[in-house]
């Protein structure tokens, strides 16, 4: 058979489509994601620097220096703080969310809706200037708000303790309504008459909501987790323009780190390292998300026959 | 174990709600979907709720379930006002013609649930619900997702899960439509034997006059919101109170042909273009009775009730197509370009060039098996 024939049957031609629509994308893949992927790698066992034509492999030494920086190890634990708040605090602030956006009529939820997804196209650098406002230790909003209530002002940004959690406020809400209307999605396409059933079969709102909604949401929840997994990890703009790791090191979180060491210091093999580890640790907390939720098959209580289609009387 | 009395019954959906149900009343509030629907169902008793797409049968079934709210009238359950009662305190089960399992849950998860919602004890649980799937045949099935079981059992796992805290009422809104027509049979013959063996009052919604007519004690016809006619099927095949439900009851359908009944010194007769026929002492009773005069009439004859006929006083018709059904023969014929269909038992074909198209047929009705309908109302001049 000769290429030309081969060419002309059916499942080539299908084949030779997939190729042509997906060229674009397999060549955007290899120039941001491939090429790089495979130089951090490379750079992270090499002494590279920025500027300097030449590098020389230097094994383990780079992932050594970083355990042994306190800052690198602070950044790290920074990191993680910032995803042990970001991830819970957004994932329950996008579900409350998408159960009261669902619970309202049609027309006042497309209002609603549409607040909620606001922060998502404002720009977060513009946002971050607002913040600096709203945080500001003497004339911010948030001080006027408190002092109202009779709380005294607090330093927020400026103030070891806090800077950080503000910090993670400012993310939190730049994406928690992105996520609840992605779960309000998912919320409106479980099958009306599951409810039905339920409140049939006596159910509380509640249990409903346990027995139906949750276990019905698993898929998307573990995609919106992930996904806030990886944004908590990448959390770097507020960090960059608010405090620039200050006050001390408390807002020193690994993407800053990273940019610093990497972009500001032209570090590139260290900060390939780092970056390395920070790849590592979000595939680490993904996967288990991933195990946590996938199905487990329901054990048997008595042996199961294997059974024709078909049926009994 | 319940009866169920509906009162006055309405629904009224709001204009925005999205029905252009051209055919459904409108008022100034919105859309009449249900208009004054009363019934007294008795303990025990089987309803079937029958209608075409649209009547409002399942808006019904919902007000009962407590899943709509019922705009007017009142709904009682054993002598109890439960219009403002919600669904999960009715004891009501319902099953859905979609099933509404919970794919998450197993066969025996999905039957256990309303018992533990109810935080029954683990051994009572378990007996119910091998109890029922025992019924139901699916005992073997009970380890199993729903997504691994076929349509027709399924279905059983809803009508377990149905069943297995022995509710008062037992509502069904169209079980069976999402079936193959072979499984739809066979169910319908196990909602039966299921009906002996448990005690609840059921509901039944279709849109299927077959098993409207099989499955029901009382049969309820609707359209467009309206209920036509209430009554056992017997009495709904025999008498159907007006053209919608001579028409939707009984395959295939009644012919109809215009006519006129004539009085002639306290007695009636029909006449069909040169056909005339007697009507018998009930009828004229009935008629007598209602006063009615000579007037034209639409009349209506079973397909199985035709009988071929020689001679002078019959309708002479022309054979379109016919089907041969097996014990029986469905001919379509046409009389002066209108089109009837009739039943005649393949046995008493003696000529066989009879069921060729183009042949010509005469045919009588014999005068107890005529309905005759008003021509304005559409209403049966006897009833």
């Amino acid at each position: 058979m000769g290429v030309g024939k081969l060419l002309k049957t059916r499942k080539s031609k299908r084949m030779a489509f997939a190729l042509a629509v997906l060229l674009p994308f397999a060549v955007w893949m290899m120039v941001y994601m491939l090429i790089p992927l495979v130089s951090v790698v490379f750079y992270s066992f090499t002494d590279a620097k920025m500027g300097y034509d030449s590098q020389s492999f230097v094994g383990l030494y780079q992932f050594r220096k970083m355990f042994t920086s306190a800052t690198a190890m602070i950044s790290i634990k920074n990191s993680l703080k910032a995803a042990l708040v970001i991830v819970p605090v957004s994932l329950l602030l996008s579900m409350l969310t998408a159960l009261g956006l669902d619970a309202l009529s049609e027309r006042s939820s497309k209002i609603y809706t549409f607040a909620v997804f606001l922060p998502n196209i404002i720009s977060l650098t513009a946002a971050c200037l607002v913040w600096r406002w709203i945080y500001h230790g003497q004339y911010g909003v948030l001080n006027f708000l408190l002092n109202l209530m009779g709380i005294p002002s607090q330093q927020f940004l400026k103030s070891q303790a806090q800077a950080m959690y503000s910090l993670c406020a400012i993310h939190i809400w730049s994406v928690f309504g992105y996520y609840a209307i992605i779960l309000l999605a998912a919320i409106r396409s479980i099958d009306k008459s599951l409810y039905e059933a339920a409140s049939l079969d006596g159910a509380s709102y509640w249990t409903q909501f346990f027995h139906v909604t949750l276990p019905m949401l698993k898929n998307t929840l573990l995609f919106v987790g992930i996904m806030l997994t990886t944004s908590a990890f990448m959390f770097f703009t507020p960090v960059q323009l608010l405090t620039n790791g200050t006050p001390g090191t408390s807002t020193y979180v690994m993407l800053f780190y990273i940019y610093q060491q990497g972009i500001e210091q032209g570090n590139t093999g260290f900060s390939s390292a780092m970056s390395l580890v920070l790849m590592l640790i979000i595939l680490f907390f993904s996967l288990i998300q991933w195990i946590l939720s996938t199905e487990r098959e329901p054990k048997p209580r008595k042996k199961v026959k294997t059974v024709k289609e078909v049926n009994v009387a | 174990m319940a009866t169920v009395t509906l009162k006055n019954i309405r629904k009224v959906y709001p204009k925005s709600h999205n029905t252009n149900k051209s055919n459904l009343k409108e008022t100034a509030d919105g859309v009449l979907a249900v208009d004054d629907f009363n019934l007294e169902i008795n303990d025990n008793e089987f309803i079937v709720l029958v209608g075409p797409s649209g009547c409002g049968k399942s808006t019904t079934l919902r007000m009962v379930a407590g899943l709509e709210e019922i705009t007017g009238g009142e709904l009682y359950i054993d002598d109890v006002l439960v219009n403002e009662v919600a669904p999960k305190d009715r004891d009501i089960s319902m099953v859905f013609q979609n099933y509404a399992l919970y794919p998450h849950m197993t066969v025996r998860q999905n039957m256990e649930f309303p018992l533990k919602v109810q935080k029954k004890s683990r051994d009572y649980i378990d007996k119910k619900v091998e109890e029922a799937a025992e019924i139901l045949g699916i005992t073997e099935y009970l380890d199993r997702k729903p997504k691994a079981l076929s349509g027709g059992q399924k279905q059983r796992v809803a009508i377990g899960r149905a069943i297995v805290r022995e509710p008062k009422v037992l509502l069904m809104d169209e079980p069976l439509s999402n079936l193959d027509a072979k499984l739809r049979n066979q169910m319908r013959a196990e909602i039966l034997k299921l009906r002996k063996r448990i005690n609840t009052t059921f509901i039944y919604v279709t849109h299927d006059q077959t098993e409207a007519m099989t499955l029901g004690d009382r049969i309820v016809i609707m359209k467009d919101g309206v209920v036509q006619q209430t009554g056992t099927p017997q009495e709904v095949f025999d008498s159907p109170h007006n053209l919608f439900v001579a028409g939707f009851i009984g395959t295939p359908q009644m012919n109809f042909y215009d006519g006129r009944l004539v009085e002639d010194k306290g007695r009636y007769h029909v006449e069909i273009k040169d056909m005339k026929v007697a009507l018998g002492k009930e009828k004229t009773e009935r008629l007598k009775a209602n006063g009615v005069k000579s007037r034209d009439v639409t009349v209506g004859v079973r397909p199985e009730h035709i009988v071929l006929s020689e001679g002078e006083n019959v309708l002479r018709s022309v054979v379109d197509v016919s089907e041969m059904m097996g014990s029986v023969v469905h001919l379509h014929v046409n009389v002066d370009d209108q089109d009837s269909i009739i039943i005649v038992p393949t046995i008493q074909l003696k000529d066989r060039s009879l069921v060729k198209s183009g042949a010509e047929v005469d045919f009588t009705f014999p005068e107890d098996v005529i309905h005759l309908f008003s021509k304005e109302t559409g209403n049966n001049l006897e009833y």
